[in-house]
């Protein structure tokens, strides 16, 4: 689904990627592990370009988004992302966190179909080989859209458990009630991949179980993750491949059991040893 | 003084004067808020370009643009820019305009290079994360900007675009310099009826006073609607 070679980055004098080559296939899970400073993150972010990568190239959907030409916003509609700030938007209540973005995307599409119409029935005016197509009536599948989108928002607030929830805004949340919607506003744009850098990170301990659940759910649905995260507990859970980024490459790559059970490389050793 | 009173009575009512200072008073009205939008409108465009990432060489030069822009507007005094508008630039382009517009434009123009930093300093309060959550659901940079940091950007500086709004008020008292009809050309006109001046100077510092305490209160009030997503 996603192919990735030779990914590069810098910050400044800072080489964070040095090469990462990795392939994602459909419905598996991948957990990235790492320490602090390794490029965990900064991979993740040059998946959707929030990071320009500097060099390499991330074939998505046939096209090369680290390409600067290519049109990254039709491509991050199939690319969902949760953060670690949750990033909710504060002026806007659960339901419309939700609902914006298919909304606007929606509207956008809407709006060329009937543009691209009417241009084409002006066209058919003037020459006979061409048929005239109905022009849609925008304000009926506006209406119909608005309820669909609505109703899908309503769907997945369900599915993360907050139903209650529609009409409060962001501040008056937990941290584990925002990144439920956080992911649930990745997912309303019906995705085919889904990027987690390290949703659990800022989250009191106690609310870490109620979000690992909802991905975990999410997993067992099929859905294509990228999981950046320190719950090595969950990554072995979870996850059906492993990667351990450390220094900006891949040190070391498996399933779970081979890479928590029986790691090769020293550098792998040395960090689980610290963490587990 | 109670002479005096009967002298500003007489001009004022018995020789229709209020109907010159109504028409001062819609005009400093109209020349302030007209000139507050498109300060707004126009100052959120050149922030929204101040900011943007300048990855692309058209947004490095919208960039130079738009500081020469503000520095300009900020350099030099209203009254150089609305003698520079009225007498100069707008009859080279051969454009007739009446005083009201032209105060309306230079106003306009002149109050979105002050806009412009303040909506900026209201953009960078907004957390970055909020534009990056935007542009990963596939919207674009101005779509997002719409949508998201603007709406919290203005409510950060409302108490700020207030200031900006009442100085804005006071600054209209210089449209006589192009022949405009304002609060203080009307109380002029009417101390000219009689050549007494203290009073009408006294009643028009105290309207002004009235507009911007109204001002004020009606921003509060908005700020409160405003606040709505941070109670808890």
């Amino acid at each position: 689904m996603i192919e990735i070679k030779d990914l590069q980055k810098h910050f400044g004098d800072n080489h964070v990627l040095r090469g990462i080559t990795t392939t994602i296939s459909e419905g598996e899970v991948v957990a990235v592990i790492g320490p602090s400073g390794g490029g965990k993150s900064t991979f993740l972010r040059c998946l959707n370009c929030l990071e320009d990568p500097d060099g390499g190239s991330i074939l998505f959907q046939g096209e090369d988004l680290a390409d600067m030409k290519v049109d990254i916003n039709h491509h991050r509609e199939n690319i969902g992302m949760v953060f670690q700030q949750f990033n909710l938007f504060a002026h806007k209540n659960v339901l419309k966190n939700i609902t914006m973005a298919p909304l606007y995307h929606g509207k956008k599409k809407l709006k060329k179909a009937v543009f691209s119409a009417i241009i084409n029935n002006i066209c058919a005016l003037f020459s006979s080989k061409k048929e005239k197509t109905p022009v849609p009536s925008y304000r009926k599948e506006m209406k119909a859209l608005k309820e669909e989108i609505k109703q899908r928002g309503l769907d997945l607030l369900q599915k993360v458990g907050l139903s209650d929830k529609a009409d409060a805004y962001p501040s008056t949340l937990s941290g584990g009630q925002k990144q439920r919607i956080a992911i649930a506003r990745a997912l309303a744009m019906q995705p085919k991949i889904m990027l987690f850098d390290e949703p659990t990170s800022a989250l009191d301990p106690e609310l870490v179980g109620e979000v690992l659940d909802v991905i975990k759910s999410l997993a067992q649905s099929g859905m294509t993750m990228v999981i950046v995260t320190h719950e090595m507990g969950f990554a072995r859970e979870v996850a059906s491949r492993v990667l351990f980024i450390a220094d900006g490459i891949i040190t070391e790559e498996g399933t779970p059991e081979e890479l928590f059970g029986n790691p090769k490389h020293p550098r792998t050793k040395q960090f689980l040893k610290a963490v587990l | 003084m109670s002479k005096k009173w009967s002298k500003f009575l007489d001009a004022f009512i018995d020789h229709k004067m209020y109907e010159v200072v109504l028409e001062g008073l819609r005009n400093t009205i109209v020349i302030a808020v007209a000139g507050l939008l498109i300060g707004i409108l126009v100052g959120t465009i050149i922030a929204s370009i101040r900011i943007m990432p300048k990855y692309k060489k058209s947004a490095k030069i919208l960039d130079k643009i738009a500081y020469a822009y503000v520095s300009f507007f900020r350099g030099t005094p209203i009254v150089v820019q609305l003698l520079l508008g009225y007498y100069v630039l707008f009859p080279l382009m051969g454009i007739h305009l009446s005083p009201l517009v032209t105060c309306i434009l230079i106003f306009g123009l002149n109050s979105s290079a002050y806009t412009s930093e303040i909506m900026r300093a209201g953009m960078d309060s907004v957390d970055k994360g909020q534009l990056e959550a935007a542009r990963a659901l596939g919207m674009g940079y101005w779509p997002s900007m719409l949508r998201v940091v603007i709406p919290q950007a203005i409510k950060n500086i409302l108490p700020t675009l207030g200031n900006e709004f009442i100085s804005l008020i006071k600054e209209t008292s210089v449209v006589s310099f192009v022949t405009a009809m304002d609060i203080y050309t009307a109380f002029q006109k009417i101390g000219g009826q009689n050549y007494e001046y203290i009073i009408p100077y006294l009643v028009m510092a105290a309207i002004y006073i009235i507009l911007v305490l109204g001002i004020g209160a009606l921003i509060k009030l908005m700020e409160r609607s405003l606040k709505k997503s941070d109670r808890n």
